[in-house]
């Protein structure tokens, strides 16, 4: 155990990842590298959470890694189009402290996804990124909101591979 | 079990019959580079980390990791004990994991009733082990302190000895020494790209702990006689040349911008005070070979938003290009493991994959068609959200519970299908990303 470590995030992303095979998120259907010769660049499907109006849902995630990570956060996006206050629907940018301000190098990509999971439970409409749907929260029109976003959950569904 | 790369991971003790150790194997690993603790240092929040880790973090933010609270390097202090246990861990981890998992094996192959399990576990040296430890623990550890002259077995880099199958070796894909499987991935930590003989038994020297050295506290031999712990500076009292002339002083490369010569300025002092928190130490010249690395990992030293492109720091890493198809098959394999399997798949599910794709395939075109009627673009929302809204409203007044939400949003939906006229954008659907990014913009 030399302490001869390149500030690089090859190893650890390896960690990650074996960590995940071993013991799967419950918020993802999958989770990995988009290919074998870049490591720095990821893929994620989401999983909606039951009993909430995304539920049913599967969302891809484009998850990029930027060389000095986990010092930095990785850049996190939603490639599946998703109803929700902080998420742009056109570009997928998701408003998170977590994946700003507030990050923490002892963050994961999973801990990070669940985070985003979480997200979907606990919106909040005052710094969104969708200015529609924020909108219909703020006027307090929950059934309008649940309506939307049920709608869109279904029509954008992921379909790439079919679901375990 | 056999040929596949292990990375090892406290994830390993799951599926044996000791999974109770795979907490305990996490507690042993640092939170930021999830490996085992290499140095540990306590901050004053009582949280341990790795010293080059540590450093690195509250270098870049000042916060620990964990908690969040402020700390400053110089508050940190070593983390002795969790060094010893890390080690000896380590150096237990093979066998135990071994016997682990031959345990679940055995099960697996003749299905052994629980109680003939029960009797075989009883029988092994792990159990009786266990059973002798409480009462010697403490005097065994010293006892080891001092025979233990031949170092523990574990992370060696086994060159020739005592592994007669040689397919069990696997080859590094840096430095093409080979190796138990289990030692590549801590070795591709020290690996320096460097071939062959030479340095090989140089990390292997370095990588076998002495533990005697564990006692010393910066022991004064081996490299720099002056251990001294560079302090920080005010970079902003202080002038580009009078910095320049810092980091020539230093020994270290003093070209370039300003900004660059802080981000090296404070690299360097990440990897010289954590080097002087090591019962290890490395010599100047290891150290700069570091930062060599870390420069080149950089890009330049241009500041690293996320956008960069990785695979310049990818072959930043060392990772040769003339190796990258052997590193490709480490992935491959770590990724074969992986639990829903993956859509790139191994040659040898090939056809298996074929007739999948198939059914896939036609699932897809059916569930396409299905989505063309519809989905729609949602920009410029007005009309489908004012008649959702609408219908909301509607529902509100008739007292509908929101079981009926979901037919209610499809019916808005047939409403909107008529209004809107850009339908199916995204036509095939495929799992290309740079593809789905196909937002109304493009249309
Ligand atoms: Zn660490
Ligand atoms: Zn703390
Ligand atoms: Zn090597």
């Amino acid at each position: 155990m030399s302490s001869s470590r390149s500030q690089t995030p090859t190893k650890r992303l390896l960690n990650e990842l074996q960590t995940y095979q071993s013991d799967p998120n419950d918020a993802l259907v999958e989770l990995g590298p988009v290919s074998d010769n870049e490591l720095t660049h990821w893929t994620a499907v989401m999983k909606g959470v039951p009993g909430t109006a995304y539920e049913g849902g599967r969302w891809k995630l484009d998850i990029r890694i930027p060389s000095n990570y986990p010092n930095a956060p990785p850049e996190v996006k939603f490639v599946t189009r998703i109803c929700h206050p902080n998420v742009n629907f056109k570009t997928g940018e998701i408003c998170l402290d977590l994946l700003k301000t507030s990050w923490s190098p002892a963050y994961t990509i999973t801990t990070t996804l669940t985070s985003i999971q979480q997200l979907l439970t606990s919106a909040e409409p005052d710094s969104p990124l969708n200015v529609d749907i924020a909108q219909l929260f703020r006027l307090g029109d929950f059934v309008g909101a649940e309506a939307l976003i049920r709608y869109y959950t279904e029509s954008e569904r992921w379909e790439g591979r079919q679901s375990v | 079990m056999n040929s596949t790369y292990d990375i090892p991971d406290s994830t390993d003790w799951l599926k044996t019959s000791l999974s109770a150790f795979e907490p305990l194997e996490a507690a042993l690993r640092c939170q930021v580079c999830k490996d085992f603790y290499d140095t540990p240092m306590i901050t004053t929040c009582s949280h341990t980390f790795c010293s080059l880790c540590i450093r690195r973090c509250l270098a870049s933010d000042g916060k620990c990791p964990i908690c969040r609270s402020s700390d400053q390097a110089d508050k940190l202090r070593k983390n002795g004990a969790v060094q010893e246990i890390v080690d000896s861990f380590q150096a237990a981890r093979p066998a135990a994991l071994k016997l682990a998992r031959e345990d679940v094996a055995l099960r697996e192959e003749h299905g052994a009733p629980k109680r003939m399990l029960k009797r075989k576990l009883d029988d092994t040296d792990l159990e009786e082990a266990e059973e002798q430890r409480p009462k010697q623990s403490r005097r065994t550890r010293s006892q080891n302190r001092v025979q233990d002259s031949s170092p523990p077995r574990l992370e060696v880099i086994d060159l020739d000895e005592d592994y007669e199958d040689d397919n069990g070796l696997v080859k590094c894909p840096v430095c093409n020494i080979r190796m138990k499987e289990e030692s590549i991935w801590s070795h591709l930590d020290k690996c320096d790209g460097q071939s062959k003989p030479s340095s090989g038994r140089n990390s292997r020297s370095r990588s076998t702990p002495s533990v005697t050295n564990l006692l010393q506290r910066t022991p004064e031999k081996e490299p720099a006689s002056a251990l001294a712990r560079l302090p920080q500076l005010n970079y902003s009292l202080l002038k580009e040349n009078a910095l320049r002339k810092k980091l020539q002083d230093l020994g270290i490369p003093a070209l370039g911008s300003k900004q660059l010569l802080i981000k090296r300025h404070v690299e360097w002092g990440n990897l010289w005070n954590s080097n002087c928190d090591s019962a290890r130490p490395r010599t100047k010249r290891e150290l700069l070979k570091d930062l060599d690395t870390w420069e080149r990992s950089q890009g330049g030293g241009a500041p690293n938003p996320a956008a960069v492109v990785m695979k310049k720091d990818f072959d930043g890493n060392g990772w040769a290009t003339s190796n990258k198809s052997q590193f490709d098959e480490l992935i491959a394999n770590a990724r074969r493991k992986r639990t829903p399997v993956e859509k790139v798949e191994m040659k040898e599910d090939a056809v298996d994959k074929m007739e999948t794709t198939a059914a896939e395939t036609r699932e897809f075109y059916d569930n396409s068609n299905l989505h063309n009627d519809l989905r729609r673009p949602s920009e410029g929302n007005e009309d489908a959200l004012s008649i959702i809204r609408e219908k909301a409203d509607q529902a509100n007044l008739d007292g509908l519970t929101s079981r009926s939400i979901v037919n209610l949003a499809s019916r808005a939906n047939a409403h909107v299908n008529t209004v809107d006229e850009d339908v199916f954008l995204d036509a095939p659907r495929d799992e290309f990303i740079g593809n789905s990014l196909d937002s109304p913009l493009h249309n």
